[in-house]
């Protein structure tokens, strides 16, 4: 599953690690986070994540 | 001691300003009233008081009252023929001053500009060299220890003083030190118009004591010149400034800089920048340099990181020799034996037209313009020294002195306030002119191009080359004292265009011959006449083959080229299949057993059609309709050939309509490009400059009206706030969109704006601010607008606002449409709905709005029993010496990259985006990082201490010298209801520990980026201003660091950079005005506690830090503190 990285922080979502700060489970791809998922750093939206390579 | 070992002379204060206090009995100027020199003759004990007072001040180099004590400013008193007399008294009363104080000091002889210009023809050279040489043989005769040539302002008098006075040391044998001083004006330049590179590059070849400035500001109005020569300079450097810069007190001249902030500015430049000679000018007493030696005691200067610039230079700048992007170009098309037009010219006796051909090569993009004059029948010195001193005054580059004569060479570097480049040299003689003309270069200061002949002829070989390359540069260094810096070497081109068989490798030999050069004389440049190498080819191939020739010189190394500046095609413009045919030729390369490589150059170009090649030589010829062409440059971003463009649209069509239906359009194109996330923002700034560029060149060809056409727009970021990236964001876009902006700049309180919205009628307001408070501003701005009268839309932006916030507070205040713009594109988009006429208030629909999350630590209380380490110490400190390079590692670079430059990946493949990194934001990012550096963009300070504090409910009391201060936090409203004192122990349970930094990298940054943008370099000016933030916030970080390890707290470095982004260490900094404590009043607390003042970081009304790039934190060590929102 692809990692996506927080363009604001740099902030990394790992789908296997899940976001346990918003009480994500481990093994939640990017594209399911629910829609006012937020960066558990530093609160930028979805839209302003970029696929990692 | 010797002079030349003191680590810092003191330089004693004003004269002249001095002078005019003391009793001067009225007898004593026997009726040259204002000829402070002749005092020296006629009043010797005031002479002596006004030295004596700057004695027991501290100074150890008095200066000779001998400012105008030469034979062209005494002529005017009538006293020309004592000039040795009033020198050697002088020298004199200084010498007894010395001794009656018992103490040791230096005598320097003074020697001032006079009131002539030579630059501008007042004086010629013969004249000034001897009444300078005149003085100063007799301030060497009468015992002066150095000299200093001061208060200059003209670049050609520097050289005429520099010249004698080397002359008279070298004459009497004497090892006189002689220091040069410049003036510069507030403008930035030499009274003449020279500015300090242009100085530099002239003096530096003299031997010279030290360089510097002195009169006309103060210290800090000295600041960027003085950075120059001491990063530029490899020898001492000196600073003499005024005592502030002067003012009119009734009726009184006044200089308003009192000695402790003049010796405090003074010492900065000692102690930061390593200038190593100080004193005062106009305006300073005795009492300004007493404080000045207590400011430097036991300070040495700083040491220097000293960066050469070989550079050749006019009157009004210097052109580096090694250009950044090689090769320096060279026009060769003032050459009466070169070119028939300027011959003719020449022969006519029209020297303005000449001239003009030299300013047509300017305008071309050479970096210096070859002169050569020389033609049978004609006077070559007398026309060379014409047209020398018309390119002296009206050429902005360097000039090249073309010419095999040395009379005629001295006679131009006479004249030639710059410094020049004479071209040629060679040992076809056996040594003797070369012999001449070195050592003018030399006694002139010039730099000297030598061609690889000997006196057999031409080398041929790359042996012979490189031999006689070897044999000038041996003579040149070892016997006549230039450097290798100064010397150019032309290994000599010869054509490949003619057939001759013994010349087939001609071009290869130049090449390998260049690179051996290169390799075996280090510090020479390489130079070519390019155009050389393709006689006898027809004149459209012939600049192909330069063009291709130069790409493969310059890859060899070669550094400079005479050429056609205007015929010079990049590589980019040359089809692959032309290049070949070049680089086949070039090299020798026979593709096919039928023809020769020449044969099918020749017929390559051949096949060109008649009409086609004629204008080769313009090979901007489009294929599709400049109307196309022109939207596509403006998609691009391409600049190139853009007037050229516009010449010919002009041609078809009015100006307003190559705006309004080609211009306009394409920048729609742009943004529409921009939102389906098909072009990222630093490519949309790059075509908002050429829009912009357009905008400007078309402008002369409109009418007054059509240029002031387009719905007005005000902008201003509202009071207390100083950021202003995302507002000028919008002014570039919509500025670049058909809309006239006016930018009213940052703090602009609400009857500014309303005031300003009603004298200019304007369409549209746009207020923008960074802080949460100033969110609150524009909620109270907006009622006032009400109440003034207006009710045109409003659009708010700025990172604190949300739509929510907007369409409940701040809509209901208004009369007129209220609009949330998230960014400058919405605000775009906002302006063309007001057009349409379907513009409204932003509206919140709180039903279908995701419920907003808290992420945040959960689970365990915060722990009372962890332990409080002991503070390394208590109170404040101020660091402000921090080597910029060392925040480079802890630069969020994703951030950077992604965020703030705007290169996301968005839609592109995983090998694009790697390209688009390593191909150019990396590139760029590291170019930013050394020009950050050289040119001192940043200077990072820190304020920061520990103190004694401990939780008191929701509030930490922090206790420091018998006083208490109050930080009253936020908490969360919903679980887990963290509170930044929670990580603080009580006053019951022992008390605790809480450390504060405030950071900054100073304001060179914010100048820096607002140049860029007030000259309307968007691309740049955006990558730059975003490359600060990050930096500050890379100093916080590393500040942080810093604070833990002195805590003791810091165990292991984090392992990358993402570990620190998710805070891998113990503890957590917050910083004031973010998420967790919102509120900047925090700011006044810890601005009492830390006095950043000292670090020149100070606050404005809205609590907000002034410089811009300046960040403040509360640093905790409890281990469960992680950053959280409240």
């Amino acid at each position: 599953m692809k990692k996506y990285i927080c363009t604001n922080c740099g902030y990394v979502y790992d789908p296997a690690a899940g976001d346990p700060l918003s009480g994500i489970a481990p093994g939640t791809p990017f594209d399911e986070l629910p829609p006012g998922w937020i960066c558990p750093i530093c609160y930028a939206p979805k839209s302003q994540f970029d696929e990692l390579e | 001691m010797a002079i030349r070992d003191e680590k810092i002379l003191f330089f004693d204060g004003a004269c002249g300003t001095n002078l005019q206090r003391m009793e001067i009995p009225p007898s004593a100027w026997e009726g040259r009233d204002g000829c402070n020199e002749f005092l020296n003759v006629s009043a010797p004990e005031v002479i002596r008081e006004w030295h004596s007072s700057f004695l027991s001040a501290g100074a150890t180099v008095l200066e000779t009252n001998t400012f105008g004590a030469n034979a062209i400013v005494l002529s005017e008193y009538g006293l020309a023929d004592r000039v040795a007399e009033i020198n050697r008294a002088a020298v004199g009363n200084a010498r007894e001053a010395i001794r009656k104080a018992g103490g040791a000091a230096y005598v320097a002889g003074s020697i001032g500009p006079t009131t002539k210009l030579p630059s501008l023809g007042h004086i010629a050279f013969q004249p000034m060299a001897a009444a300078f040489a005149e003085q100063a043989k007799a301030l060497i005769e009468a015992g002066a220890d150095l000299l200093i040539v001061e208060t200059c302002q003209d670049l050609l008098q520097v050289k005429i003083a520099l010249i004698s006075c080397f002359g008279v040391v070298e004459a009497m044998k004497r090892d006189v030190p002689v220091m040069v001083s410049l003036t510069i004006e507030n403008t930035g330049t030499m009274l003449v118009g020279t500015d300090v590179a242009a100085a530099l590059a002239a003096i530096e070849p003299f031997p010279v004591f030290s360089v510097g400035l002195n009169c006309a500001t103060g210290p800090e109005g000295m600041t960027s010149h003085v950075r120059y020569l001491c990063r530029h300079y490899r020898g001492r450097v000196s600073c003499i400034p005024n005592a502030g810069m002067p003012q009119v007190r009734d009726g009184k001249t006044h200089y308003p800089l009192s000695p402790e902030a003049f010796a405090a500015q003074l010492a900065a430049f000692v102690r930061d920048e390593g200038v190593s000679i100080v004193g005062g000018c106009c305006g300073t007493t005795p009492e300004h340099i007493r404080k000045l030696r207590e400011a430097l005691e036991g300070i040495v200067p700083s040491p220097r990181n000293v960066v050469e610039k070989p550079s050749l230079s006019s009157l009004y700048q210097a052109a580096e020799i090694r250009q950044e992007i090689p090769p320096f170009l060279i026009g060769e098309r003032c050459n009466a034996n070169g070119s028939k037009r300027f011959r003719d010219l020449l022969l006519a006796d029209d020297y303005p037209g000449a001239l003009r051909v030299a300013l047509e090569q300017q305008e071309d993009g050479a970096h210096a313009v070859d002169l050569c004059t020389a033609y049978a029948g004609r006077d070559e010195q007398a026309d060379l020294s014409a047209m020398v001193r018309l390119f002296a005054q009206s050429v902005q580059i360097p000039t090249v002195i073309d010419s095999t004569t040395p009379d005629c060479i001295e006679a131009a570097l006479k004249i030639h306030p710059g410094r020049c480049l004479v071209n040629s040299v060679n040992l076809e003689d056996g040594g003797k002119n070369l012999e001449r003309v070195c050592r003018l270069a030399k006694t002139y200061g010039a730099a000297v191009i030598a061609l690889t002949i000997h006196e057999k002829g031409m080398a041929m070989t790359v042996e012979e080359k490189v031999e006689t390359a070897r044999a000038i540069h041996d003579l040149a260094v070892h016997r006549y004292g230039l450097r290798p810096s100064d010397l150019l070497f032309d290994v000599l081109t010869f054509t490949i265009g003619s057939g001759d068989a013994t010349l087939v490798d001609a071009a290869a030999t130049t090449l390998a011959a260049i690179r051996r050069v290169k390799e075996e004389l280090p510090g020479v440049s390489t130079l070519l006449g390019v155009s050389n190498v393709s006689f006898g080819l027809s004149p459209a191939s012939r600049r192909v083959l330069n063009s291709v020739f130069l790409h493969e010189g310059v890859a060899a190394g070669l550094d400079a080229a005479i050429i056609d500046a205007g015929k010079v095609l990049p590589m980019s413009k040359i089809p692959e299949r032309d290049r070949e045919v070049c680089l086949d030729l070039i090299y020798d390369r026979r593709k096919s057993e039928a023809e020769s490589p020449l044969y099918a150059f020749i017929r390559h170009f051949a096949d060109l059609k008649p009409a086609e090649e004629k204008s080769a030589a313009d090979a901007n010829l489009p294929a599709i309709p400049p109307e196309e062409e022109l939207a596509e440059k403006v998609v691009a971003g391409d600049k190139d050939g853009l007037e050229d463009l516009l010449s010919i649209l002009l041609s078809r069509r009015p100006a307003a309509s190559i705006i309004n239906q080609l211009l306009v359009p394409a920048m729609r194109r742009v943004g529409e490009l921009f939102g389906r996330g098909e072009m990222l923002l630093p490519f949309v700034l790059q075509s908002a400059e050429v829009m912009k560029r357009s905008v400007d060149i078309l402008a002369p060809f409109m009418e007054k009206a059509e240029r002031e056409e387009g719905r007005r727009v005000l902008l201003a970021t509202v009071a207390g706030d100083v950021h202003d990236i995302g507002k000028n964001l919008v002014d570039i876009i919509l500025s670049n969109n058909g809309y006239r902006v006016v930018n009213l700049g940052i703090k602009v309180p609400a009857e500014t704006i309303i005031e300003k919205a009603r004298e200019l009628r304007v369409d549209a307001i746009g207020l923008s601010g960074l802080l949460v408070k100033s969110a609150l501003v524009m909620r109270e701005n907006l009622p006032q607008f009400a109440a003034a009268g207006l009710r045109v839309p409003v659009l708010l932006g700025g990172a604190a606002l949300t739509e929510k916030f907007v369409a409940q507070e701040c809509v209901p205040g208004y009369p007129g449409p209220v609009v949330y713009c998230a960014d400058a594109f919405a605000g775009l988009s906002a302006m063309r709905r007001m057009d349409e006429g379907t513009l409204s208030s932003t509206a919140f629909d709180a039903a279908g709005t995701a419920p907003a999350m808290t992420p945040g630590p959960r689970g365990a209380a915060v722990a009372r029993d962890n332990p409080v380490p002991a503070p390394p110490f208590l109170g404040a400190r101020h660091v402000d010496r921090i080597d910029p390079r060392e925040l480079f590692p802890y630069v969020n670079e994703q951030a950077l990259f992604r965020g703030r430059w705007g290169y996301r990946r968005g839609k592109m493949t995983a090998e694009a985006y790697e390209e688009l990194v390593r191909g150019k934001v990396r590139p760029m990012y590291e170019d930013l990082k050394r020009r950050g550096v050289e040119e001192s963009l940043f200077a990072p300070k820190v304020a920061y201490g520990w103190f004694r504090a401990f939780a008191e409910g929701d509030t930490l009391v922090v206790e420091h010298d018998g006083r208490a201060w109050r930080f009253p936090f936020p908490r969360q409203k919903t679980p887990p209801h963290l509170c930044i004192a929670d990580y603080f122990r009580t006053r019951a349970e022992g008390g605790d520990v809480a450390g504060f930094f405030v950071a900054t990298i100073g304001e060179e940054m914010t100048r820096a980026t607002q140049a860029l943008f007030t000259s309307d370099r968007y691309h740049d000016y955006l990558m730059l201003h975003a490359f600060g933030v990050e930096v500050t916030d890379a100093l916080a970080e590393y500040w942080h660091e810093t604070m833990r390890r002195e805590l003791g707290i810091a165990g292991e470095r984090p392992p990358a950079f993402s570990a620190y982004v998710v805070q891998e260490y113990q503890g957590s900094r917050y910083g004031f005005g973010y998420p967790s404590c919102p509120d900047l009043s925090a700011h006044e607390p810890v601005f009492e506690l830390l006095d950043p003042g000292r670090i020149g970081v100070t606050l404005t009304e809205s609590m907000e830090m002034v410089p811009e790039q300046t960040t403040s934190a509360i640093v905790v060590h409890h281990p469960q503190a992680k950053y959280f929102a409240v």
